[in-house]
């Protein structure tokens, strides 16, 4: 559409101008928490974080390299969590939401609502808390870090409609060649259902990464933290220092900091560094996830 | 309700249940026979029901905790009932209207200002006709979806910090004097809705973008050729065609108003007591009614009768805000 024929000169330069202003705020927090962990701890006690450091240093680094700070021990939970969570999920979502798309089962109405009735209507923190905790035992084990969010009733809705997509013909016919309902499932329709599997194993995949709600909740046993859960514990002490304000507190404060500010820095961006890094193989999967969610719910 | 008149209506359903009838002649009734012969079927869907029978359904049955003096060794059933006696300490301590007031103010907030700039930005990066740009734009403005709340935290916390963040250093540096954002609760619900406005701007972005490429070109063409500047473009034809799905989305997000953010609010501002005033949602109070150290309020009791209050209340409003998008366009009503 060419409509920029009749537009005001001064229109594009403004818009590009707003819009490069929106893109630099949104990156801006992750380029100051960057050249931070990349300053010297005396500078940023002295001068506070800045864009552009004076100096650089890989100290930070070093040290969380060097002593045990128990980020990597906590990267292999959150990958085992996140690898197996995921593979898990998507399986459990993928079976009930074709379950519910097959017209033959006559109770798909009834399991439907069952799921949909969750988004409506939910028990709260203290009884679910308290039914993983003192009914189902599952304090610290590694499961308690997947088991409670492993299916999301929103994604059974979206997989829902992709298989009511798929003819029923093919599921059929595979029937009458003699395949069970699951053999069906897993070699017929799974593998020509690679979009929507994509879409949702990476909302998934990025849910498990980002968790530290179940954590929080269900460990505290050092070899069972996560990723997003080590960053929180060795947080958790600056918002007090930045509350003391009286003198006295603010000395007490300075000597009780370890892991330093520039340690807690590199560790930020260790966490997110995978992110960013797989950020631009998998935007696309999630554009896409985002526009059929809005467009179905 | 509506469940019944679609598959009461929709003729390929109609013949499957006759088929069905007649392959469960002479079997006890439709529904146990349609287990035995679905049996695959059903147990392919078990672990997904299961999950949400453990997870979701037995957790609602547990909000009688709410009516008891819950005692750990006793567990829910075992304990004592006690009536109403935890919602009356709630109403006394007057926390309840607190947390219900930032709650809805928060999310109001949130709400107003994250759909203004979602659309706005949908809208800018509508006219943008150089492709990298856009791409770029858009990929840098969604990375914050990406990011934990605990690392937005950090970001939050490095912005502004009294001594070592980049605010402070930005106000001393042009010659004002310092704010101490850390021990006053009035900056913070601004700053909680500038992070949703980060967080979500790029996110919300996309569901617009989408929804202004959906609108159909010829009415643009006439428009021009009618003389309508770009202003009266936007504001005649794409605002009103988007209208929908901002509506849905509105009423969806006001579903939810009695749900604070908890992984937001609870790590920007963790324990820190003095900004509980504007900050602290029923679900961080719920959350310190039986976990956590620094500003606990230590009874379980009154913690549960705020998230029983909470759950159906957010029950009521759910089900409006549904039934108003259903009332506005059928075909995004979810169910």
């Amino acid at each position: 559409m060419n409509t920029h024929k009749y537009e005001h000169p001064l229109f594009p330069v403004v818009n590009y101008m707003l819009l490069t202003l929106f893109a630099a705020l949104a990156l801006i927090p992750f380029l100051i928490v960057l050249s931070g962990s990349f300053m010297d701890e005396k500078e940023i006690i002295l001068h506070g974080i800045r864009l552009i450091p004076e100096h650089y240093t890989f100290n930070a680094y070093q040290y969380i390299f060097q002593q045990n700070t128990g980020l990597f021990r906590s990267y292999g939970v959150t990958i085992f969590v996140t690898v197996v969570g995921t593979a898990v999920s998507v399986l459990v979502t993928g079976a009930l939401s074709y379950v519910i798309s097959v017209k033959q089962v006559k109770l798909r109405d009834a399991l439907s609502f069952f799921v949909y009735f969750t988004m409506l209507f939910n028990g709260g923190m203290i009884p679910w808390y308290i039914l993983c905790v003192k009914y189902l035992q599952m304090k610290n084990s590694i499961w308690a870090l997947i088991l409670p969010m492993l299916v999301n009733p929103f994604y059974i809705f979206l997989m829902r409609s992709y298989f009511k997509g798929i003819p029923e013909a093919l599921r059929e016919s595979g029937i009458i060649d003699g395949a069970g309902e699951m053999r069906v499932f897993l070699r017929i329709i799974l593998p020509i259902s690679a979009p929507i599997l994509a879409t949702i194993s990476l909302f998934y995949m990025l849910a498990y990464w980002n968790d530290f709600y179940l954590a929080l909740f269900f460990v505290d046993k050092a070899e069972l933290i996560p990723l997003q859960y080590h960053l929180y514990r060795i947080l958790s002490t600056l918002n007090y220092i930045a509350s003391a304000t009286t003198g006295e507190g603010s000395a007490v404060a300075q000597n009780i900091i370890l892991p330093s500010e520039s340690v807690r820095l590199a560790t930020t961006i260790l966490t997110i560094g995978p992110i960013i890094f797989v950020y631009p193989f998998i935007q696309k999967h999630f554009i896409k996830g985002i526009t059929i969610g809005a467009v179905k719910g | 309700m509506h469940t019944e008149v679609t598959s009461s209506t929709a003729g390929p359903d109609r013949k499957v249940h006759h088929r069905n009838r007649v392959a469960a002649k002479g079997r006890p009734s439709g529904t146990i026979a349609d287990l035995f012969k679905n049996r695959s079927l059903y147990l392919m869907g078990l672990p997904g029901v299961l999950y949400f029978m453990i997870f979701s359904y037995l957790p609602m049955v547990g909000i009688v905790i709410a009516f008891k003096d819950y005692n750990v060794i006793d567990g829910i059933f075992g304990s004592k009932f006690i009536g109403f006696n935890n919602f009356e300490f709630l109403i006394k301590s007057r926390d309840i209207y607190r947390i219900t007031f930032n709650t809805l103010f928060l999310n109001a907030l949130f709400i107003l200002f994250g759909t203004l700039f979602q659309v706005g930005i949908a809208l800018l990066l509508n006219e943008v006709y150089a492709k990298w740009f856009k791409k770029i734009a858009q990929s840098a403005l969604l990375l914050p979806f990406f990011i934990s709340w605990v690392v937005v935290g950090v970001f939050v916390y490095y912005i502004f910090a009294t001594d070592t963040g980049l605010m402070n250093g930005i106000l001393t540096g042009i010659g004002l004097h310092p704010i101490d954002w850390y021990t006053h609760s009035q900056y913070w619900p601004t700053i909680l809705t500038i992070t949703y406005i980060w967080k979500w701007a790029g996110y919300g972005s996309i569901i617009y973008l989408a929804a202004i490429v959906g609108i159909d070109q010829q009415m643009y063409e006439s428009a021009l050729i009618d003389g309508c500047s770009k202003w009266q473009l936007i504001r005649y034809i794409t605002l009103p065609s988007i209208m929908p799905t901002i509506m849905i989305l509105t009423l969806l997000a006001i579903g939810r108003i009695f749900y604070g953010d908890f992984g937001m609010i609870f790590n920007i501002v963790k324990n820190n007591v003095i900004l509980f005033g504007t900050t602290d949602v029923i679900d961080t109070y719920v959350y310190r009614s039986f976990q956590g150290s620094g500003g606990g309020i230590g009874s379980i009791g009154m913690g549960s009768a705020a998230g029983a209050l909470q759950s159906f209340l957010g029950f009521i409003t759910i089900l409006i805000a549904n039934a108003a998008v259903r009332k506005y366009n059928q075909d995004y009503a979810l169910y």
